[in-house]
């Protein structure tokens, strides 16, 4: 079950030294594609697909022609590929009636995960440190360690996207392996680690070094795609208000009579990071499985008892944007646990995602 | 691939020496799987023609003929190939070579390859009949050499010429599959199995192949980007134990598992002894809301067609069906009149009778929106629910009551004549007699009948004749259960006196069925309906021939009749396609009983369960990730699914096991795949003209019927107006029972949202499980005084005829004199009846 093809990545290791300057250089999109292709042979890979109805995902990549760079966000956010929507932990069979045969799932695999956006990356970041915390569940960041991230700027943000206000993107400056910017015909390629680095070695003579008038080009796009935002969320009074107690009460009504608890805000989200714990079991046989669970469901704090701690929608989003926005905030990692992607914008079917939120609160004044 | 194109031509070679005359290809693309399957058959005919006469020594006819297939060294080949391939032999004796591959073993162009191979082969044997087959994704193309060689001027017919010919054919034909070859990693969409919305879903899959979860489509029109509560945690039930992945039949007084081939031998002989004894009458279907459009409709032939009977129904009797009658006798079609987006853009949304955000949580954010764009929305439901917290006016009104409230508004509009301008002059007979009888439903009648102020009733009438875009969502809480029909004639009345029956922007939508209730509807899996829902009282000669009917079709029995015939021995034996009989009747022996007293029971399931463990022969079905065919949502959408996870164990989809049945039973129909039924659906079903199984596989998003054959684009609406035929329905005296002094208090049995109708497949999903597995006696704090029921407290229900146990909680939206219980925590008494409101008195 567990034995997968075991392709690895030569040179790749652990080593995730950071570059002390980030080496700059360009490459004609044809060849970047040759290069893709190399790197394919070598190393599995993840990276956008476009769907037949014309809608991006991130997915495996059984066929490089399959990748496409084109603008846009994907559906969901990279973290699946990290912390899955149902991983096996281990597998188990009982042997007579007191003993139980364990088996270890496989170590993860190194591989390259190409197109990342800036928000799915900080994302990606964000549930590393969380599962690192204290215990290091290896599970998740065993995965995230191996991988090599080569992102993805934006130069079209959209419509529900909010990056900008949440310090995530649409570019990074660091986090990266390596950083991609469309010019035009050319990807311009920031390399920031060392792996990354060894990684593209092989193909060192297609690449050019970086011109004056290149990164001249590139600081003129950073500063156009910040005026193509649409959105604005006032994140900064949003963290305000919610960590001082100030959102009034009916807002919170209000917010709390809309959501249906269906999840999705939960599930789209590239930060959210609860699980469930449950085995599957035929016969002798089973697995254990930690799956995706949200916090907007009513049995993810119900008691044994019944009682509910937290029995109204209401009461369940309130605790989700204040952690979202207070306690990551002013508690925990000192960064907003919102990482600006809209993806619950556009997934909530009762406009009551964060976005929305923020902004009723600005418009909601507390006298 | 060029190796394996090697193999296949080496292979082929073989049967060319070997004289076989006419050898067919065959080669599946199952991405679902991963792989693909190569098929080779010696297809002469003198194998066929034998085969009856040369039953038990097929080698021998074998060596008769003039062929003579070594078989030891065509394994010698085969072995050549490094296991991929394995020779056997077909039902009559002929060789057959089978190949499986993984597909990501596979390296360049299978289509390229295969067309210059077999263009090779015909080019040296020009008079070999070869045939050839290539499935992808229940997508197929066949061809047949003799076809293009007689399309040759025959001087032109021999070698070169031919080989040709045959190469661009193929390629031609394989240019649709190209796609797929290409984009080997692009998934495969799937439609959520559960509610009546059909949002269109995403597969995730482990490194392992396993089904991890599903994502929602954000183009789709329906999904839009998200999946409800449901859709999100669906897919664990696939991989429960209690999943039957075997066929089996009673044997010696306990089931034994068994082969296919027994199974349906056992059936077919079994039902063909119950026909031959006590005639098609004796004979009962049940058909499922839950199965494809596929499913149904071949569940409905078999039972017209093969079996003869007219005893055929869904559960959807207790509940929809009243609706979709109506509304057939109203406007023509047994479905919505409206669309989703048409909600959305709604100026007024009139909700009767559905808990909206649970049952169909699509239809609620389309409300949501429309609330955006500042529409007015009136809930009628006694309950305050999710979406009545949201309505501009929620009027709770008197459980059961709706025809009042619907009468009440029809006559003011009548007595003020503000309807439709053309009314008022012409010659509508319905409208007369709505005219006429106008009088006597004065306002003040409405008012005390349903609690709702009449005020209000003239507020919203006002409203409803003002605007200009109005949409009226029902459910199947509407009135009650046996004034239902007459309540939804009034409300389809109320929205063509209006002017909002079905025009732009306005009409009815029917919410809170399950994935296809609709379609099931549509196939005729009705007892006195044909598809199309044309009453049987109407078939002419026309619709027969369509319908390919041989024997005139009849009214048989319902659901309820059924299942009485089966209390009272009339039905000998039935045949019940994915529905748990026993889910409400588990406490009711007498009714097990007699079930157990049936000669026959055959059943189609996906899960092991108190009904299938009395069958005579039961059948494992795949579960809907597993198989490909059509469903139809609540706005007529007819969508495409296709298999996105290996099928369970020995599992078969159901048209295929009703189709194998049917053959074993001596039927003469042929269909190869799901889109051989698809296909005959489109040319006989009344509506569906516009189904194409060959559409491209990105048009996923389906389309809203009717849609001609010819009219390539999807309609997004229906047509500009649909008129509508007035009947009357104003109710008379009483509504349901009444409560008295015993019993004062109304309970509404209802659902919950996480628990989806019996919980067959959501309490086996661990976090739908969790979320909701049991329900409490919600009471308004009033009765549980009078009650003296404190929160919490178990409790016992007593009603008329019997008794509930469960324990209390205390709601204050509820009206005093109305309680709430789900409806899949009663015991057997009332789901079968249809009824949802019961007097009762409670004790603690
Ligand atoms: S906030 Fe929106 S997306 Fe999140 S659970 Fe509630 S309804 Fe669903
Ligand atoms: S249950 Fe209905 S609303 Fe929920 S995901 Fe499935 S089809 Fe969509």
């Amino acid at each position: 079950m567990f034995a997968v093809n075991k392709i690895p990545i030569s040179g790749l290791g652990e080593d995730r030294t950071i570059k002390e300057k980030h080496m700059i250089s360009t490459i004609l999109k044809d060849d970047f594609f040759t290069v893709l292709r190399g790197l394919a042979k070598t190393s599995r890979m993840i990276a956008p697909v476009m769907l037949s109805n014309g809608e991006l995902l991130y997915d495996r990549i059984q066929c490089i022609e399959d990748v496409s760079l084109q603008p846009g966000i994907p559906i969901m956010s990279a973290k699946e590929f990290f912390f899955s929507s149902c991983e096996e932990l281990f597998r188990f069979k009982r042997i007579g009636t007191d003993a139980i045969d364990f088996v270890q799932p496989e170590e993860a695999e190194a591989c390259v995960f190409l197109g990342i956006r800036s928000c799915d990356l900080n994302g990606v970041r964000y549930l590393e440190r969380f599962y690192k915390r204290k215990f290091n569940d290896t599970t998740v960041t065993k995965k995230i360690e191996k991988t090599v991230f080569i992102s993805l700027g934006c130069l079209d943000p959209g419509e529900q996207c909010f990056c900008a206000c949440c310090d995530s993107g649409p570019f990074l400056s660091d986090g990266f392996d390596a950083q991609l910017t469309d010019l035009d015909n050319r990807w311009m390629v920031e390399i920031a680690t060392a792996r990354a680095e060894t990684l593209l070695r092989p193909y060192d003579n297609l690449f050019t070094p970086a011109t004056d008038a290149d990164l001249n080009e590139r600081k003129n796009i950073l500063s156009c795609v910040d005026s193509k935002f649409t959105r604005r969320s006032f994140m900064a009074m949003g963290v305000k208000k919610v960590s001082l107690g100030a959102v009034e009460e009916e807002v919170w009504e209000a917010f709390g009579d809309r959501c249906i608890s269906c999840g999705s805000c939960v599930f789209v989200c590239p930060t959210c990071s609860c699980f469930n714990v449950l085995d599957r079991e035929i016969g002798e046989e089973g697995v254990r499985l930690r799956t995706w669970d949200a916090c907007s469901y009513s049995g993810f704090t119900r008691e044994v008892s019944g009682h509910n701690p937290r029995p109204r929608a209401a009461d369940r989003l309130k605790r989700r944007f204040f952690h979202k926005l207070s306690y990551q905030t002013t508690k925990d990692s000192g960064r907003l646990g919102c990482m600006g992607c809209g993806r619950c914008v556009v997934s909530c079917p009762s406009l009551a995602d964060i976005s929305t939120f923020v902004t009723t609160l600005r418009s909601v004044r507390t006298v | 691939m060029f190796g394996l194109s090697l193999h296949i031509l080496d292979l082929i070679e073989h049967f060319i020496q070997a004289h076989v005359s006419a050898l067919s290809v065959a080669v599946e693309c199952d991405r679902a799987n991963g792989i693909l399957k190569i098929l080779l058959k010696d297809n002469s005919t003198g194998v066929a023609s034998v085969s009856d006469a040369a039953k038990g020594s097929p080698l021998k006819h074998m060596k008769n003929s003039s062929r003579e297939i070594d078989l030891k060294r065509l394994n010698d080949t085969a072995s050549k190939t490094d296991g991929i391939f394995k020779i056997g032999k077909g039902e009559v004796g002929e060789a057959i070579v089978t190949g499986t591959v993984k597909l990501d073993s596979i390296k360049g162009d299978i289509h390229d390859d295969l067309a210059v191979m077999l263009s090779s082969i015909v080019c040296t044997n020009p008079d070999l009949d070869l045939t050839f087959e290539f499935r992808i994704c229940e997508e197929n193309c066949s061809m047949r050499v003799s076809d293009i060689k007689n399309r040759l001027p025959p001087e032109k017919s021999g070698g070169l010429t031919l080989a040709r010919a045959v190469q661009e054919k193929i390629k031609a034909e394989l240019e649709v599959f190209k796609e797929f070859q290409e984009r080997r990693s692009i998934l495969n969409f799937t439609v959520c199995p559960f509610c009546s919305c059909g949002c269109q879903a995403i597969p995730r899959k482990s490194v392992q192949g396993n089904l991890t979860g599903l994502v929602p489509s954000r183009r789709h029109p329906v999904s839009a980007g998200s999946l409800c509560i449901r859709g999100w945690n669906s897919v664990d039930y696939i991989y429960h134990p209690d999943r039957i992945d075997a066929p089996m039949i009673k044997k010696d007084g306990g089931q034994i598992r068994c082969t296919w081939k027994e199974a349906l031998e056992t059936a077919a002989e079994d039902l063909k002894n119950v026909l031959h004894k006590w005639g098609p009458d004796s004979i009962g279907f049940i058909g499922s809301p839950r199965c494809s459009n596929e499913d149904n409709y071949l569940l409905m032939k078999m039972a017209r067609q093969v079996v003869g009977t007219g005893n055929i129904d869904t559960g959807s009797r207790l509940t929809y069906s009243p609706i979709f009658e109506a509304l057939y006798d109203s406007y023509g079609i047994g479905a919505s009149t409206t669309s989703l987006e048409n909600v959305s853009e709604a100026e007024l949304i009139l909700l009767v009778g559905a808990d909206v955000t649970g049952c169909s949580p699509k239809a609620a954010s389309r409300i949501f929106q429309a609330l955006n764009r500042k529409a007015t929305l009136i809930v009628v439901d006694p309950r305050c629910t999710k979406i009545a917290k949201q309505a501009t006016h929620h009027w709770k009104i008197r459980p059961g009551s709706d025809a009042y409230w619907i009468s009440g508004m029809i006559s003011y509009l009548i007595k003020e004549n503000k309807v439709r301008a053309d009314l008022l002059g012409g010659e509508n007979a319905g409208f007369m007699e709505l005219k006429k009888e106008a009088g006597l439903f004065p306002m003040s009648l409405a008012e005390t009948k349903t609690w709702i102020p009449e005020d209000s009733l003239r507020m919203a009438a006002d409203l409803l004749a003002s605007v200009k875009k109005a949409v009226f969502i029902l459910g199947d809480g509407i009135g009650s259960f046996d004034e239902m029909k007459k309540t939804v004639y009034g409300l389809a009345n109320l929205a063509f006196i209006t002017g909002h029956g079905g025009r732009n922007g306005s009409g009815i939508l029917v919410v809170g069925g399950e994935n296809n209730t609709q379609g099931a509807w549509d196939m005729g899996a009705l007892p006195d309906r044909l598809p199309g829902g044309i009453p049987i009282a109407g078939c002419d000669v026309e619709t027969r021939a369509r319908l390919n009917f041989r024997m005139p079709p009849t009214v048989g029995q319902d659901y309820r009749q059924i299942l009485h015939g089966v209390m009272s021995g009339d039905i000998r034996a039935l045949y019940v396609m994915g529905e748990n009989l026993l889910a409400f009747h588990e406490e009711d022996k007498a009714f097990s009983d007699a079930l157990g007293r049936l000669e026959l029971l055959v059943v189609q399931e996906i899960f092991s369960n108190p009904l299938t463990a009395m069958a005579t022969v039961v059948f494992p079905a795949s579960a809907p990730y597993e198989r490909a065919g059509t469903v139809t949502n609540l706005e007529r959408r007819v969508q495409r699914f296709q298999p996105i996870v290996k099928s369970r164990g020995d599992t078969r989809p159901d048209w295929e096991i009703i189709y194998n049945l049917s053959k074993a039973m001596g039927a003469g129909f042929t269909y190869r795949t799901v889109w051989d039924v698809n296909a005959e659906i489109a040319s006989c079903v009344p509506f569906y003209e516009g189904l194409n199984p060959r559409l491209p596989a990105n048009d996923e998003n389906g389309f809203l019927w009717p849609k001609s054959a010819k009219n390539e684009n999807s309609q997004p609406r229906l047509r500009q107006n649909w008129e509508g035929t007035i009947h009357g329905s104003y109710p008379q005296e009483g509504y349901g029972e009444e409560t008295d002094e015993e019993f004062p208090v109304v309970l509404i049995l209802g659902r919950l949202p996480s628990f989806w109708n019996t919980g067959t497949r959501s309490s086996r999903c661990p976090l739908l499980h969790r979320e909701e597995n049991r329900s409490h006696l919600q009471l308004h704090p009033y009765d549980a005084n009078r009650f003296q029921v404190r929160e919490g407290e178990k409790v016992r229900i007593i009603h008329r005829s019997g008794i509930i146990h469960t324990s209390a909680v205390l709601k204050e939206d509820l009206p005093a004199g109305v309680a709430f219980l789900a409806l899949h925590s009663v015991d057997g008494r009332f789901a079968p009846t249809g009824v949802r409101r019961i007097p009762i008195w409670v004790e603690s």
